[in-house]
């Protein structure tokens, strides 16, 4: 079947007054104007009076203030270490085979008892894209998006690879995200 | 057939709404298949008699209220049939449900998920949720199973494992224990699994309760999965290797290429480990004073290069000899034989199977003149009678015992199994003949006599010939001088009658026969056996590639493809040993052999080493012959290099690189090609595909080998005579001992090879699970022996090598022949100096001395 054409309108005929430019100009001043002027003001009187509470905040002070992080936010990936001490990820592979750009490879083993855990388990974070498509994979919410966006980069490629060190975060402190997953993204409640 | 009695056999039935024509005796399963319809199975196997067990594959007959359950009903005459609709989907979905209902959610961790029949049928059926529950379980996984590990947990109880073993592999070893929920798999016994170790019930298992304790890290879909041939034995089993970055984790088979149904035995599914072993030799190694000292390849290669050359200078064409290899591809030793005529000059090259008999080797088409002699599997598509004469098929060559089952399942088979001992083959065999080891020509010419007696009587077998009155004169009184035993008497009569009432018969010829001091006798008897009864006859072989190695001319006096050679410069003298001995030889070259293991008098072989001056093996490992010579070369396995390995039906199959170079060894072909540019000729190869080509164009028999698998055809080579032909037997050496030691196979172990594959190890010296106990190998006796000798079942057993000693238990079974005594595999018989029970001397014979 061929496509079918569809006309779009791209508007890039210009008015007559955008062809004047000046008109354009003033109008561009105009919104900067609006913007700057009532921060400036703000700023400068929550300056004057020591009240920095009431300043209009357009901006924050990175990073001695941080910005507060939605829930669905996807940070690094970053594997999740049990009440027991042990990582809960069990080398199953699917965030493996899940991820786009093939930035996670593991080595599994199997421990005394029978259970399988990751040997070693690589992610090369100079790859990573952040679309969360391994936490969606996992089946045992062993992989998870932190919140954390610092510090992620490098001059060098080396240091963004990431082992099982440098993943591993105790469970307590991933409890909201694991409860997020758990509830409102990918209903794992029946896991 | 005329086209009217294939039009009787084919009947109507109608497929959701078609009609369709189809074999009349065909499963409806089959049929709806073939006419495009999908239905769902879980149990149903193509190799298997149908279980139906799950009934997945359940449809709608119109007129019958109930499911049918489609891979076991066999349709009718205006059948009609559908295969899908609201109701038949929503019953599959609701067996599925029951399958599931205690299935844990373990797929994370189960080896199979990724290739897991029910993950994939839960997902073709759309079953996404529990309706029932019930109180789940955790048992337990079993783990000391050998090879074999079992988790009930995951168990879905569809049999197919009972089913394979018992249909494929005759072995029958589980059965089901308990009944309902707690029903489980388990050994017939109830002990711990000993049994032949195949894996094939871990191959057709449809989820991961049965998998191989060698467990692997990688995940299904996490494999490269490369098709290529089995290196062990001479079978031709194609196997699939599964590489993960680059390492070998895991061999699978697949039931739909190569010759084996998918089939494979333990040291095929199992013996993988050597390939990247540690030990493998990793650089070229030279011999100094204390030892051994890694060199170049450059190094090592000028070195052999200016010694070979020097040799051949100073001494003439006849200073050096070569020792081929069963196991390289042809196209190492093509290139080796080529290397040794065209650069040494000398035609000194032999192979070892060649050297213990040339009869059954190179002179295979000279002295025997049957053109049967060269068959293929083909042979058992129509077969009704297998006989095995002097073969131990089961463990010498595992998988044909596999295929002649097959056989069985499609038509009506019977088996015979004429050997050393009892018990050889499973299921138990209709006829079993135990000879006498000493008495085995006298069994076949017997036999021989008994089906020429019974032709003269009641007339020519089916498809066969009348002998003339000469030769049956001959035969019958030749038969008169050997005296056998009433019982063996009896059983020759049940066996020719056996043949009478059979259709094809095939003839298997194993180690026993081809290795006996009168083996040429003892195979023509058997194949004028076959001409009497119309059948067939197949030679088994020892290793992947013996017969190859025979057939690209690594032989004395002969070229590839069996012609003479006429040059008479190159003339060889036969016996490479005696010419060593003889002082004249100075250079020995070995091809990925080890001869000092294999040949039969190794202390002989070892003494001729010692008077030669440079001895060069090409090898991948450090064995027994290693410690002997001035240089080792490090060879690849066929794993790491492209070519063709011939198998024991003449089937040129292309064996695949799949693994890099293990350290900086080379194919053979290279290492002999690089000596020859040293040499100053240039064979001009760059890869091995160009030897191929170049086996193609200069070997007659090989013409086609460069477009693929091909059934070579050896008709040409042979003289086809219908006459029987008469072969007298060189006398036997007259041995006055009680016992003779005979060896037997394993089905774990085959020359060096399986020495390093670590799992297998423990195995070895298990020919079969009743030889054992507890894994600890035992020296079998006859009870009647026993009690002349003061031993009783428990004794210990010294035997006594060159080499050291070896002290075990003495194990009574009425299944060994009087006068013999069964050491394992790994015992190699031709070394045993002597034997002495409870502390006396036994006065026994080993096969050398009985050769030599
Ligand atoms: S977030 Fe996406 S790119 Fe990053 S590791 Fe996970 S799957 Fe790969
Ligand atoms: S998907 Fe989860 S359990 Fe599986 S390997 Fe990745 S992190 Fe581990
Ligand atoms: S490994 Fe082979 S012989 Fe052993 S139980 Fe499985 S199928 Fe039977
Ligand atoms: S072990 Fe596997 S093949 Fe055997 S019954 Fe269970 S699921 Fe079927
Ligand atoms: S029968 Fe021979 S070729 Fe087949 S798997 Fe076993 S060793 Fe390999
Ligand atoms: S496939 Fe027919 S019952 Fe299982």
């Amino acid at each position: 079947m061929p496509g079918k054409t569809v006309k779009v309108d791209r508007n890039i005929t210009l008015t007559f007054w955008e062809k004047l430019y000046i008109p354009e100009i003033i109008r561009g001043l105009y919104i900067t104007t609006k913007h700057f002027l009532p921060n400036f003001v703000s700023v400068v009187r929550a300056y004057i009076l020591n009240k920095p509470e009431e300043r209009k905040i357009m901006t924050i002070y990175y990073p001695e203030e941080k910005p507060n992080i939605p829930e669905a936010y996807r940070g690094r990936p970053v594997l999740v270490r049990g009440e027991d001490g042990k990582e809960k990820c069990v080398a199953c592979g699917l965030c493996e085979v899940a991820c786009p750009p093939h930035c996670i490879s593991i080595v599994g083993a199997i421990r005394k008892d029978g259970t399988r855990y990751p040997e070693t388990y690589v992610l090369d974070g100079s790859r990573c894209i952040f679309c969360g498509l391994c936490e969606e994979a996992c089946p045992e919410e062993a992989i998870v998006m932190s919140h954390n966006y610092e510090n992620l980069t490098e001059l060098d490629r080396g240091l963004m690879i990431y082992d099982k060190d440098a993943l591993l975060v105790p469970e307590a402190k991933l409890k909201e995200r694991l409860e997020f997953i758990r509830k409102r993204a990918y209903s794992k409640c029946n896991y | 057939m005329s086209e009217q009695a294939v039009a009787k056999d084919m009947i109507s039935i109608v497929i959701d709404g078609k009609a369709a024509q189809v074999e009349k005796g065909t499963m409806i399963l089959a049929a709806a298949r073939s006419n495009g319809a999908y239905i769902p199975t879980l149990c149903y196997l193509e190799k298997l008699k149908p279980i139906g067990s799950c009934r997945l594959c359940s449809v709608e007959i119109e007129g019958i209220a109930a499911m049918v359950m489609s891979c076991k009903t066999p349709v009718a005459e205006g059948m009609k049939i559908t295969t899908d609709n609201e109701r038949i989907k929503k019953y599959r979905q609701d067996m599925m449900r029951m399958i599931l209902v205690n299935h844990p959610l373990d797929c994370p961790v189960c080896e199979r998920s990724g290739e897991c029949k029910l993950q994939n049928r839960t997902f073709d059926l759309e079953v996404t949720g529990h309706t029932w529950s019930t109180a789940g379980f955790a048992k337990q996984p079993v783990v000391d199973w050998g090879l074999i590990q079992y988790d009930q947990n995951l168990c879905i109880m569809c049999e197919r494992c009972i089913k394979v073993c018992r249909e494929v592999q005759g072995f029958a070893a589980y059965k089901i224990d308990g009944t309902g929920y707690d029903s489980k798999i388990n050994t017939v016994t109830e002990e711990k699994l000993d049994c032949d170790f195949c894996g094939q019930c871990i191959s057709v298992c449809p989820v991961g309760a049965l998998s191989s304790g060698m467990y692997f890290s990688g995940r299904s879909w996490e494999m490269t999965r490369t098709a290529t041939v089995c290196p062990h034995c001479a079978v031709g089993c194609t196997y699939v290797m599964n590489t993960k970055n680059g390492k070998i984790v895991r061999v699978t088979s697949d039931d739909f290429i190569g010759i084996n149904n998918g089939n494979l035995c333990s040291r095929g599914r199992f013996g993988y480990e050597f390939i990247q072993n540690e030990s493998r030799l990793a650089t070229p190694l030279v011999k100094t004073g204390h030892g051994f000292k890694a060199v170049t390849w450059e190094t090592a290669i000028a070195d052999a290069a200016e010694k070979l050359a020097g040799y051949k200078d100073k001494y003439g064409k006849d200073s050096c000899v070569g020792i081929g290899s069963e196991r390289g591809a042809n196209e190492d030793n093509y290139v080796f034989q080529k290397f040794f005529r065209d650069v040494l000059g000398s035609g000194n090259i032999d192979n070892i199977a060649n050297m213990i008999n040339p009869d059954v080797c190179s002179k295979r088409f000279e002295t025997f003149d049957d053109f049967s002699l060269s068959s293929s599997y083909d042979e058992f598509d129509d077969m009704e009678l297998a006989v095995f004469i002097g073969a131990d098929g089961s463990n010498e060559n595992p998988v044909v015992s596999n295929l002649i089952r097959k056989a069985g399942m499609d038509h009506d088979v019977e088996v015979a199994v004429a050997y050393s001992r009892e018990g050889v083959f499973l299921p138990e065999p209709r006829l079993q003949l135990p000879y006498d080891y000493l008495e085995m020509y006298g069994f076949t010419v017997n036999l021989l006599a008994s089906a020429i007696a019974d032709v003269k009587n009641s007339g020519a077998f089916p498809g066969g010939i009348t002998p003339d009155a000469e030769c049956a004169a001959t035969v019958t009184k030749a038969a008169k001088k050997e005296k056998l035993d009433d019982a063996l008497a009896g059983k020759i009569a049940t066996l020719v009658q056996l043949i009478r009432s059979r259709g094809k018969t095939v003839f298997l010829i194993g180690q026993e026969a081809q290795k006996h001091p009168q083996s040429s006798a003892i195979i023509q008897n058997t194949v004028n056996l076959a001409k009497l009864a119309g059948g067939k006859v197949m030679l088994l072989r020892e290793y992947g590639n013996t017969q190859g190695v025979n057939d690209m001319g690594v032989a004395p006096n002969m070229l590839p493809g069996y012609i003479a050679e006429e040059r008479d410069n190159l003339k060889a003298e036969a016996d490479i040993i005696e010419l060593m001995e003889s002082g004249k030889v100075k250079a020995l070259v070995i091809l990925e052999e080890d001869v000092l293991r294999r040949y039969y008098d190794a202390e002989r072989f070892r003494k001729a080493m010692e008077k030669v001056e440079f001895k060069l093996l090409v090898s991948q490992f450090y064995n027994k012959t290693s410690p002997f010579v001035d240089m080792m070369l490090p060879a690849t396995t066929l794993a790491e290099t492209d070519g063709t390995v011939t198998s024991l039906e003449g089937r040129c199959q292309k064996s695949v690189k799949v693994v890099d170079n293990v350290g900086q060894s080379r194919a053979g072909w290279k290492i002999f090609a690089d000596l020859a540019s040293a040499m100053g000729s240039d064979f001009g190869y760059e890869q091995s595909g160009d030897v191929t080509s170049e086996i193609a164009a200069e070997v007659p028999l090989y013409g086609e080998v460069d477009k693929g698998n091909v059934l070579i055809d050896y008709s040409r080579l042979v003289k086809n005579s219908p006459a029987l032909k008469w072969a007298e037997p060189p006398a036997i050496k007259d041995v006055k001992s009680d016992f003779i030691v005979l060896q037997d196979y394993s089905l774990f172990g085959l020359g060096t090879y399986t020495d390093f594959c670590p799992s297998l190890r423990p195995l070895l010296g298990k020919p079969k699970a009743d030889l054992h106990l507890q894994g600890k190998p035992f020296v079998e006796l006859h009870p009647e022996d026993a009690g002349t000798i003061g031993a009783a079942d428990g004794s210990l057993i010294k035997l006594k090598f060159a080499e050291g000693e070896w002290t075990g238990q003495l194990r009574l079974k009425s299944r060994v022949k009087k006068g013999t005594i069964r050491v394992p595999e790994e015992m190699d018989n031709s070394r045993i100096e002597s034997i002495t029970v409870n502390g006396s001397a036994v006065s026994c014979v080993n096969l050398a001395v009985l050769r030599g």
